[in-house]
């Protein structure tokens, strides 16, 4: 609300309506009915609430993110300590579901890394240790991002949600007024 | 949020940013509550977990690292625990220091808002 426009756009990625707090409600119905004003807060309020299911499955997912990096990282940093007390390694690993082999390990070098879209790339265990941090770094930056868009769509939920009781409260003064009158 | 027809208490554009402000810090202090129940396991779990380690009787065991285990002695997987249970306790005091704030946040704004608006609203909890 205190940002402008172009900041909004950016911190929600869309185009969203604002959500502008009502100064003086007589002037903002002022050509149209109560009803009708409503009813246009309403459909704003029906959009804010999509983009903010939207932003949480965002949220959720770089939440996940973030320790799956972590968990990667720390089987890096195990075979970087390994190597420097030049030990062989023993591990369980998973064969397949529920059945696990032993193996071990020697000292290494280089490990693989799982890029995703069907490429596995070798990285020596610095680079790779590198970038798993500059991943998990961008993994927060973009979690805390998201949680600042989240932070606005639910300034326009409340504001929209304000505004719809005001214009509802300022109906019923109207006919309460009208009633006294005639 | 909504509020009973009253004439005489019309919302101000500070009483919306409070109000956006409480229900921002309602909101956050239910994640924060479930991340808080989380590490709280994963700290106990943890310290389950360096309990059995004492009572064990053998020299080696076997430590889950990414999605392995891998074989180490006892003393090591002790300093594994330890590390791990460090992070997890510092992580959770974090949290809680965050809700304290959100809550003591929370009660001056209801404060403000329930002298502003008296039973016209409603601060859910």
């Amino acid at each position: 609300m205190s940002s402008n426009e172009g900041e909004d756009e950016e911190r929600t990625h869309t185009t969203l309506p604002r959500a502008d707090f009502i100064e003086d409600v007589e002037s903002y119905i002022a050509g149209s009915t109560v009803e009708e004003a409503i009813q246009k807060l309403r459909q704003h309020h029906e959009l804010y609430s999509t983009a903010q299911q939207r932003l949480a499955t965002q949220r959720a997912r770089f939440m996940q993110k973030g320790p799956e990096i972590k968990a990667t990282l720390s089987a890096v940093q195990l075979l970087t300590r390994q190597r420097e007390k030049q030990e062989t390694a023993t591990f369980d690993f998973e064969l397949t579901e529920e059945v696990f082999a032993k193996a071990r390990v020697k000292p290494v070098d280089a490990v693989n890394l799982w890029l995703g879209a069907n490429v596995m790339l070798e990285y020596t265990l610095e680079d790779a240790t590198h970038l798993l941090e500059s991943n998990l770094s961008v993994c927060l930056e973009n979690l805390k991002s998201t949680e600042s868009s989240l932070d606005l769509i639910k300034d326009f939920l409340t504001t929209t949600e304000v505004n719809i009781a005001r214009l509802y409260n300022f109906e019923v003064l109207q006919r309460k007024q009208k009633k006294d009158v005639s | 949020m909504a509020s009973q027809p009253s004439s005489d208490a019309d919302v101000t554009f500070e009483d919306q940013q409070q109000i956006n402000s409480f229900s921002k810090l309602h909101l956050r202090s239910k994640d924060i509550l479930a991340e808080i129940k989380v590490k709280k396991s994963e700290v106990e779990e943890l310290e389950d977990a360096g309990n059995e380690l004492i009572l064990a009787d053998e020299e080696e065991v076997r430590y889950h690292i990414g999605e392995c285990f891998h074989h180490v002695p006892v003393s090591d997987a002790e300093d594994l625990l330890q590390t791990a249970k460090d992070v997890a306790e510092a992580e959770l005091e974090k949290s809680q220091g965050e809700l304290e704030q959100l809550e003591s946040k929370m009660k001056e704004l209801k404060k403000a808002l329930y002298g502003r608006f008296g039973n016209s609203i409603n601060l859910e909890e």
